[in-house]
């Protein structure tokens, strides 16, 4: 065989190979056409279910009263009005009392990451007795209906003491209520707001790690609590930003605890939005419930947007945590 | 004196329970004081007393016959709740893995997106839906007879749906099941935004590494569906099912019937009582549910 | 890289512990200092005015200081005590506040100075504090059940609706007024202050409100222009003569009943509205009850007779608007473009559309007025309004609850007898084109009797009744009560347990 025939070869596998990838390139065109419009339909769709109440409640907003009884008005108001926001910002007191929450919330996020990353490790990666019972327990937490726990957690706080050395030295038992206190004694000892759900969820995303990688620290001469800190807990990040979102949401957004501790409504923005048409009506005088109806909805609006701020920031660090676990991967 | 020497087991095992000893102490603190109180106010009839405080008096199994044989709702209600969380989680899981991996392909505002399909636990539960809840009852003067009609215009209406699944000759047990689903779309839609979001951590953290050795291995998309993400995200479909299970629990009527029974009619006993069987038979699912996914589970090692 | 990552973690974890703990240290340290200066300054001040603190819990009225200086309540040292009070909402103003501008919504500068300075007076009076809790509404239920069976209340005072107030007072969760009450209370006495809620049913008087004016009341509103031109005479009238019957009634809707523009369509009805207040108002009127005490009502003479009168109206005479299932604000506000001649009215919504028509360029294009609803045949010729609104108790556990309620019936005795400081008229009064009407208004909601149908847990009586009978018509009345009657009585059976 000639070099002429060795080329002539391979210009015709060239050829056919060139054939092939074309036409499987248009055929994949194809498809990715098609999933895409099935992926707009779709997503559209699900967006038009979730948003229709949201803008509704956001259009509203900026009713005036005469806009909501004329029926006529759909959507876009015909007297557009600031008040109801100016009222909602006076009511809510929102600067201050959206600082104070969120200094209650992320102290609160940042307790149950560690508090709940470290309970899922040990529950993921050790073997020690009655571990399954245990772990069970860890469901119950968040099975329970809330309302079960009231009394005795509200007893627990109204008299607080360890061991009865506050009682010893004061001469009277402390009364954690009304502050935020009992809210962060739960969280550091992990039985915080769905502090069971965070350690579940650690636990499966520590169970589903490569064990390859805490060997190889071993082997470095690393100790348990370093591999923890320094290796898993990084490698765990997608699950660190799962759950911070979710803690910090749910925190905002919990108002059993604010209720159960009666934390002072100046401290907890959300607990004054639930409160906030009746001050409307009572402090205010609006007696027509569908006007204060019109500063609830603007202090909903209020409410969401910090947080819709934060998440829009944390997902960022969604993508960004995909590639770091892929390199250690 | 003697120094105890632990062998390597044993010596992980005292660091593991390290680790969880915040855990454990809060349980000790917290839980298990609420779990004894409530299995005894069920065995109890509780009255306050007239310097505040209350009485228990035992009465046995009084508040469990009463709950399961006499009490008008409690039965239908428990059975109702069961039925809907047994049915409702095998859409919902399919549902949001199918959304996450949706949601996980690239496209233009994806971001955006992102954030819509968050909403819902922002709207759904807690301070928001309560203050909307407050201000319906202003506006219908407190009459708790209508809030179920001021409800009804966010419904889809599903006559129309039922039609349309009735012409392509479907069973009737499956176009039952569908247009109940799809009656209830927001709810659903909303019972699913968690899981989305877990499953979408779940599909983060696989390796792109191995999705590059699938595509060199030339497998179909569906292949790599079945042999690479959903083998990686098992161990959160555990996870989610759980949670669905617990989420549909706590939000369910035969809770905010325990909670009425307490809060409003005063009859903490009974409450405890419907409580505990609620609880117990929940946990009893959800032993059942985990075993049977733990099997298929996958995990790294 | 190790390094790094370890001292990252260790930064972390400072912080998080730093911030925790500053956030419990913080604000206990805070909360202490400024309520030790508060009391400081309170026993300072009582120190001079009042004399020697009586330890006596037992509280007389000292006559002498009474007459002189024209003030009932007998001045006492309670020790520097916090009086709380569960409501759900921010209240102003309390010992929290110390100038006007701390409400941001403040209008009458004249009022709130007045507020402030009675808040001020009764801390020196008594030696104490007195403190408005925003617990939110389902925070003051919580709050009662938990504190209570917990030992203590966590609240002295809390603000009530009917729907929980009644069962916390049959369970024995309050403490009974006509026990603990002076003698020389305003409750009991004149009444300019607070009223008392009296019930057979509750065996006592548990449950106290702020007096104001009566504006309770239901009524029907009717379209008088449209009267004129049909030639009816005017309900007002009648009912100032006792002629204002179920007959007249059936009579005016039957005439009011039209086809305006002949196109063989029904276009105006003489009577629409919402059902709650129809059947609220024509059963009050007519003596009878739905869920008065713990024998339910529905099923006797009285309401049976009104249940009747729907299905007439709606079924056999048509001369009322069908019910619009789909949407409440249409049956709510039908009138406002002329399609109903009577209707339920609610002051608010008569004002509102009166506003709206006022901003879309014209006024109403015909007269509004009101009238009571009409008598029926059992009863007593009396003008009578369901029992609403937030009433105040005081929990078991209470210590001095004597002096508590003393102390808070001062505390709201802050206008000084002027009732026209307190009860502002102005809102209620323009919801109305005459101030006849307004006086009628009054009137309908100066009787009030108990009936909480519309509040009951575990009972609808638009699933139950309204519907099945005027929706969908598929049900006679006796049928629907029949069916109705025993889950009415288990939802109250459960609500007084």
């Amino acid at each position: 065989m000639n070099i002429r025939d060795v080329r002539f070869f391979y210009g015709k596998i060239n050829e056919t190979v060139h054939d092939i990838t074309f036409r499987s390139r248009t055929l994949s065109r194809v498809k990715s056409i098609l999933l895409s419009i099935f992926r707009t339909v779709i997503i559209t769709g699900m967006s038009y279910i979730i948003l229709g109440p949201v803008i509704n409640i956001v259009s509203n907003s900026f009713f005036s009263g005469s806009d909501i009884y004329n029926p006529s008005v759909f959507m876009v108001p015909l007297n557009p009005t600031l008040e109801n926001y100016r009222r909602a910002f006076a009511r809510l007191d929102y600067w201050n009392t959206l600082g104070y929450t969120f200094f209650y919330i992320v102290s609160i996020t940042m307790m149950q990451i560690l508090i709940c990353s470290m309970v899922g490790y040990g529950f993921a990666r050790f073997d020690f007795p009655f571990k399954k019972i245990l772990f069970g327990c860890v469901i119950v937490t968040i099975v329970l209906p809330a309302h079960v726990i009231m009394l005795p957690l509200y007893q627990h706080f109204r008299n607080w003491d360890i061991l009865g050395i506050i009682e010893a030295v004061t001469g009277d038992m402390g009364n954690l209520l009304s502050g935020e206190t009992p809210m962060y004694l739960m969280t550091l000892f992990g039985t915080g707001l769905r502090s069971g759900l965070f350690i579940y969820i650690f636990r499966q995303f520590f169970r589903g790690l490569p064990k390859e990688i805490e060997e190889a620290a071993l082997i470095d001469g690393a100790g348990p609590w370093y591999t923890y800190f320094g290796i898993m807990l990084v490698n765990a990040m997608p699950a660190v930003i799962t759950v911070a979102v979710f803690s910090l949401v749910w925190q905002y957004n919990d108002m059993f605890y604010a209720r159960l501790f009666s934390m002072p409504a100046s401290h907890i923005l959300t607990f004054r939005l639930s409160t906030l048409q009746a001050t409307v009506e009572f402090a205010d005088q609006v007696k027509d419930p569908l006007i204060s109806q019109l500063a609830v909805y603007a202090g909903i609006t209020l409410v969401l947007l910090p947080i819709l701020v934060i998440y829009f920031m944390l997902q960022k660090y969604f993508v960004e945590g995909i590639e770091r676990s892929g390199i250690v991967g | 004196m003697k120094k105890i020497k632990l062998t390597l087991r044993q010596k992980r095992a005292v660091t593991g329970i390290l680790f969880i000893t915040p855990w454990l102490t809060g349980f000790l603190a917290y839980y298990v004081r609420s779990l004894i109180l409530n299995v005894h106010f069920s065995l109890s009839k509780i009255e306050i007393l007239k310097t505040g405080g209350y009485r228990a008096t035992y009465t046995g199994l009084e508040n469990y016959r009463y709950a399961l044989l006499e009490h008008a709702t409690f039965n239908q209600v428990l059975a109702d709740s069961l039925r809907d969380i047994l049915i409702d989680i095998p859409f919902i899981i399919f549902f949001s893995l199918f959304m996450a991996i949706l949601l996980n392909t690239k496209f233009k505002g994806r971001a955006i997106v992102r954030i819509i399909f968050f909403l819902p636990i922002l709207m759904g539960s807690g301070a928001v839906l309560e203050s909307l809840e407050q201000a319906t009852r202003n506006i219908t003067g407190g009459a708790s007879v209508t809030i179920a009609e001021l409800a009804k215009t966010n419904e889809v209406n599903i006559d129309y749906f039922l039609y349309l699944f009735e012409d392509l000759g479907l069973p009737e047990v499956l176009v039952d099941y569908i247009t109940g689903l799809v009656a209830r779309i927001f709810e659903v839609v909303r019972a699913s935004s968690v899981q989305i979001i877990i499953f979408l951590a779940a599909l983060q953290s696989i390796p792109g590494s191995l999705y590059e050795c699938a595509k060199i291995e030339g497998a179909t998309a569906y292949e790599t569906f079945w042999k690479i993400t959903f083998p990686m995200v098992s161990p959160l479909i555990l996870t989610n099912v759980v949670y669905t299970i617990v989420d549909f629990f706590v939000n369910s009527e035969v809770v905010d019937l325990a909670y009425e029974v307490a809060f409003t009619n005063y009859n903490y006993g009974l409450s405890a009582a419907m409580s505990t069987l609620s609880t117990a038979i929940v946990c009893l699912i959800l032993v059942i549910v985990c075993t049977l996914i733990s099997r298929k589970t996958f995990y790294y090692n | 890289m190790k390094k790094i990552c370890k001292n990252f973690i260790a930064a972390l974890l400072t912080l998080a512990m730093l911030l925790a703990f500053t956030a419990c240290g913080k604000q206990e340290a805070k909360d202490t200092t400024t309520q030790d200066t508060k009391k400081d300054t309170a026993t300072v001040n009582t120190a001079t005015p009042t004399q020697p603190p009586e330890t006596d819990t037992d509280v007389k009225p000292t006559e002498k200081p009474a007459e002189e200086e024209n003030d009932p309540y007998p001045a006492f040292d309670f020790g520097g005590r916090t009086i709380k009070v569960g409501i759900w909402w921010d209240y102003y103003y309390t010992s929290k506040h110390t100038s006007i501008s701390d409400d941001p919504g403040m209008t009458n500068a004249e009022t709130a100075q007045m507020r402030l300075d009675n808040v001020r007076r009764i801390e020196k009076k008594y030696n104490c504090k007195i403190e408005y809790v925003n617990l939110g509404w389902n925070g003051v239920i919580e709050s009662i059940n938990t504190s209570i069976a917990a030992g203590s209340p966590e609240c002295d005072i809390y603000l009530t609706d009917i729907q929980f107030g009644i069962p916390a007072v049959a369970n024995g969760l309050a403490q009974k007024l006509d026990d603990i009450v002076p003698g020389y209370s305003d409750l009991f006495g004149a009444q300019i202050i607070l009223k008392p809620l009296v019930t057979e049913e509750l065996g006592g008087t548990y449950l106290f409100a702020e007096q104001g004016l009566p504006m309770s009341g239901i009524y029907m509103g009717y379209n008088w222009t449209m009267m004129e031109e049909l030639g009816l005479e005017d309900p007002q009238e009648l009912y100032t003569k006792g002629q204002w019957t179920w007959e007249k009634f059936r009579e005016y809707a039957i005439a009011g009943t039209r086809d305006t523009n002949n196109d063989g369509t029904i276009d105006v009805y003489g009577f629409g509205g919402i059902f709650t207040d129809l059947v609220n108002g024509l059963i009050m009127n007519n003596n009878g009850s739905i869920a008065a005490g713990k024998q339910e009502g529905l099923s006797s003479k009285a309401t049976v007779e009104v249940l009747d009168l729907i299905n007439q109206i709606y079924n056999i005479d048509k001369s009322a608007r069908p019910w619009n299932g789909d949407d409440w604000n249409d049956n709510l506000l039908a009138w406002s473009d002329g399609k109903v001649m009577m209707w339920a009215a609610q002051a608010w919504a008569l004002k509102q559309e009166a506003d709206a028509a006022l901003s879309a360029g014209s006024e109403l294009p015909f007269e509004y007025r009101i009238v009571p609803y009409p008598f029926g045949p059992s009863s007593d010729k009396k003008v009578y309004s369901p029992v609403s609104g937030n009433w105040y108790m005081i929990p078991v556990g209470v210590k001095e609850p004597s002096k508590v309620f003393q102390i808070f019936e001062e505390f709201m005795n802050w206008h000084k007898g002027d009732t026209s400081l307190r009860d502002d008229p102005s809102w209620f009064e323009s919801c109305f084109q005459r101030i006849e009407d307004v006086e009628m208004a009054y009137e309908c909601g100066r009787n009030l009797k108990m009936d909480i149908w519309t509040s009951l847990p575990g009972f609808d009586f638009g699933a139950t009744i309204w519907w099945p009978i005027v929706v969908n018509k598929d049900t006679t009345v006796s049928q629907a009560v029949e069916a109705a009657k025993p889950v009415l009585q288990d939802a109250l059976d459960a609500f007084w347990e």
